[in-house]
């Protein structure tokens, strides 16, 4: 791999870094985290944001800031590994009905805060002529007065498909017509009992499916 | 908390186009830096609602932070900056009896040199510990590449190239909290 430096550093580099170290104080490395609430709150203006851009009455709509905006890279990654998915996965669903054909790990990784730690997995399998989702969450999340719900969405972020309130570790069958190549990420989502059957944009965790990393 | 150097190339890569999730995990990176930045220019009191202010801020911007022209953690620190310098602003146009320590910082100075300072700090812990103390000998110490080789016992040669592998990435993440950020 090239030297990503080949050059001496530039005196302008050089009188950055030289200026930042002389006003140097021993404390700089103190760090002060930020009290629990400021997430929340941040979550809250965002999401009154969403609402505000929406028409006059309307309810927040699924993943609407994500929608309105524009795909996300982190999307266009998980869209490569789901076109790579496709090939892998004809290999591995030859060999055996009841090997995973997909699988991803579940994390809340920049999730809502609300479900920090939140750990599982999702995997897909073929039983007869039908998909399920196999989920299994080792670190399920603690929502009161609330409940969890199993999405599986596409790469686009523009569709996606419920696969009904999350009662527990189990299988969740895949609507037919859906293709997990298509909708390969698994999203748990935290919803109000609110009455609204959308998305309530706020995830506890995800991950996005892709064949098993060896399959012997 | 540590830091990988591969959660950094990651979020800088996709928090333009990461929505809320790449603002989430900006904060898991960020939170703390940002939030001592505002503890010390607003103090306690107020830096939770200017963090918070930031972080708002920084999502409405999002799509125009450009890796190419810094690190995330000096584009979160100008925006910080510009709203600590803002909260004090308002405060100043309020009648002082009701903030009694409404002076505040002394001067912008202030401001950017507490910016460059955490940020100096958070890009030197990123470095690898052979190039951080490498760079800390030559720039605090003051001492030259000879004496850095005696130092450590490094080859002088591995001492020069962990200058100039370890200036240009302190030097990016110092330029892009010299930004103006224009946040909305």
């Amino acid at each position: 791999m090239a030297d990503p430096f080949p050059d001496e550093p530039s005196s302008d580099d050089l009188d950055l870094v030289a200026h930042a170290f002389a006003i140097r104080q021993p404390d700089d490395g103190l760090r002060h985290d930020p009290p629990a609430e400021v997430w929340a709150g941040i979550e809250q203006s965002l999401t009154d944001a969403a609402v505000a851009d929406t028409a006059p009455g309307a309810t927040i709509t699924n993943l609407a800031d994500r929608r309105r905006t524009r795909t996300p890279m982190w999307l266009a990654v998980a869209a490569s590994i789901a076109a790579l998915a496709v090939g892998g996965w004809w290999i591995a669903s030859r060999d055996s009905a009841s090997a995973p054909m997909m699988a991803t790990e579940l994390t809340n990784n920049g999730l809502s805060a609300q479900a920090v730690g939140a750990h599982g997995q999702a995997e897909v399998r073929r039983q007869g002529s039908e998909l399920d989702l196999d989920i299994r969450l080792d670190k399920p999340p603690s929502v009161p007065g609330s409940y969890l719900e199993v999405w599986m969405i596409d790469t686009a972020v523009d569709k996606m498909v419920s696969l009904g309130p999350f009662h527990g570790d189990g299988t969740y069958p895949i609507p037919a017509g859906y293709d997990p190549a298509k909708f390969p990420i698994v999203d748990i989502s935290i919803e109000p009992p609110d009455g609204q059957p959308k998305h309530s944009s706020i995830s506890a965790l995800r991950g996005v499916l892709a064949p098993p990393r060896s399959s012997s | 908390m540590a830091v990988s150097e591969r959660d950094i190339a990651m979020i800088e890569a996709t928090f333009a186009a990461g929505g809320r999730s790449a603002l989430g995990e900006a904060y898991r990176l960020y939170g703390s830096l940002v939030h001592t930045y505002c503890v010390r220019s607003v103090g306690a009191t107020s830096a939770a609602d200017v963090t918070q202010e930031v972080f708002v801020s920084a999502w409405r911007a999002q799509h125009r932070y450009d890796a190419a022209r810094g690190t995330l953690a000096g584009w979160l620190i100008a925006i910080a900056k510009y709203r600590c310098v803002d909260h004090w602003r308002k405060r100043r146009e309020q009648p002082v009896a009701d903030h009694p320590q409404a002076d505040g910082p002394a001067g912008p100075d202030e401001f950017e040199q507490l910016a460059d300072r955490l940020v100096l700090d958070d890009a030197l812990s990123l470095l690898p510990e052979r190039q951080r103390t490498v760079v800390e000998l030559a720039h605090l110490d003051g001492l030259t590449h000879e004496q850095i080789a005696d130092r450590t016992g490094l080859p002088i040669g591995t001492v020069k190239s962990d200058l100039r592998r370890s200036i240009p990435r302190l030097a990016r993440a110092l330029r892009s909290a010299h930004e103006v950020v224009n946040h909305g």
